[in-house]
């Protein structure tokens, strides 16, 4: 056996003892103190771990007695169940217009179909889901139309509503007690602009203008917001010029640009007075296939 | 004296029959009896955290000197450590021997140091553990968390370490 196969046989077994001598290992003991200070740093962690267990508790029972108390929250509650009394009670009496409840009953569009059938049939046939929300709101005023009073009643609660809903159509404009109505033959021209709010060009041919009309008189107008003003980008402005001698002189139209959660587009209606006033309103929900056809009659 | 596990594991206790061991496996990683003597506190520290954590898979011996293998690295990993200008040498006093053959015999017991602290980590790690500290493969690997395949591996590679570099040096030719 030579020396390298001892190295296996026999000096590694020995290397312990050669690495103990080596190093001085022998030497390297744990003093008394070592173990006493180790044994005084192991104390303190307990007391530390003790208080924090004992803070952790104290944590447990303030977060277990918040949970119980909380008395913010039934304020909110409270505050919310307020809320949706008032906005129950408005409308059951009707002074809150159903359009600005959002889908929450079912899609608006089917919504307003079943209102209109609602009065204009009263009948009970044609119920549905969505009907019967629907009939539940309109309670009071299919009560109303049974007992022959008319819709424009002034004494009536729903004169609130009336205010708000215009549904002469497009180009019927009210404002109090006066009435604008834009005929076709009202018409001078229809001037086009640009996002710039630049004339790109002028509308002048009457089948166009016709065509425009016609198209823009689909849009329903129920879904009224007066006061309105368009938020987002504006996209698209028409400004149909009245005749000489009428009660209007000119009416805007701006379509803004349609958000990407959004299906429908918002039209506001700028409709100027010969005396100088402006009525704006927005009308909601428009087809986004009437605003298409008005893009195609009124390009260049 | 051996604690058994079924004993209660009381942390004096614990430090008068592995302390030794524990400081000198601590030792033989940071080459500083003050690094390791701080180490040795922060091993029985941890222990005294984990005692009730110990399911007893392995002997206490063997889950001690794992606690201190792993506290070891993670000191020489540390940033701390890296800042800290580190010498090869174990500083400890080295009592002077006179005599030609003593001297020849201390140099020699150098190289086999030398030898074994410059192998790879994971093959120092399994010759310390065997051979220096005696444990058995399996408790090798419980202390090092590897297998049991991996610790016979890494030894007969080690072995065949050991003998090239002492060739190399003479010290066996």
């Amino acid at each position: 056996m030579n020396k390298s196969d001892e190295i296996e046989f026999d000096d590694m077994k020995r290397l312990k003892s050669d690495l103990d001598e080596a190093m001085d290992l022998e030497s390297i003991k744990v003093s008394e103190a070592l173990i006493q200070s180790t044994l005084n740093l192991a104390k303190q962690q307990d007391i530390n771990k003790d208080n924090q267990q004992t803070t952790e508790m104290f944590g447990k029972d303030k977060k277990t007695k918040r949970k119980r108390l909380r008395p913010y929250q039934y304020g909110m509650i409270a505050a919310c169940v307020g809320v949706i009394a008032i906005a129950g009670i408005g409308i059951a009496t009707g002074s809150i217009p159903i359009e600005e409840l959002g889908s929450g009953i079912g899609s608006k569009k089917d919504c307003d179909k079943v209102a209109e059938s609602t009065v204009v049939t009263d009948s009970v046939e044609e119920s549905s889901d969505c009907e019967d929300a629907e009939a539940s709101i309109n309670t009071e005023e299919s009560l109303m139309s049974d007992s022959g009073v008319s819709q424009d009643s002034s004494d009536s609660d729903t004169s609130v509503a009336d205010e708000n809903i215009d549904n002469s159509g497009f180009f019927t404009i009210k404002k109090g007690e006066e009435i604008y109505s834009i005929a076709l033959e009202d018409i001078k021209c229809i001037e086009v602009y640009d996002s710039k709010d630049k004339v790109i060009h002028t509308i002048n041919d009457t089948q166009k203008t016709t065509e425009i009309y016609e198209c823009l008189e689909e849009i329903v107008g129920d879904n009224l917001l007066q006061n309105g003003e368009h938020k987002g980008q504006l996209t698209r402005h028409y400004v149909i010029i009245a005749n000489d001698g009428l009660l209007w002189s000119k009416l805007d139209i701006k379509i803004p640009k349609m958000a990407n959660h959004e299906t429908t587009y918002q039209i506001e209606r700028q409709l100027q007075t010969s005396e100088g006033d402006t009525i704006v309103d927005i009308i909601t929900e428009v087809d986004p296939s009437i605003i298409e056809s008005v893009d195609k009659l009124t390009e260049k | 004296m051996v604690v058994r596990s079924e004993e209660a594991l009381d942390l004096e206790c614990l430090m008068r029959t592995y302390g030794n061991d524990v400081l000198r496996t601590a030792y033989l990683y940071v080459k500083d009896i003050q690094t390791a003597e701080d180490i040795f506190q922060e091993v029985f520290l941890k222990v005294n955290c984990r005692i009730d954590g110990f399911r007893g898979d392995c002997s206490i011996k063997t889950w001690l000197l794992q606690i201190t293998i792993n506290t070891c690295k993670d000191y020489l990993k540390s940033a701390w450590n890296r800042r800290v200008h580190t010498t090869d040498e174990f500083q400890t006093q080295q009592v002077e021997e006179k005599g030609f053959d003593e001297v020849e015999r201390k140099q020699d017991q150098k190289i086999i140091k030398q030898v074994v602290m410059e192998l790879p980590d994971k093959y120092k790690d399994v010759v310390l553990c065997v051979y220096y500290q005696e444990m058995s493969v399996e408790e090798a690997a419980c202390a090092l968390e590897i297998a049991v395949g991996t610790v016979k591996s890494r030894l007969s590679r080690a072995r065949q370490k050991i003998k090239e570099l002492l060739e190399r040096r003479g010290l066996y030719e």
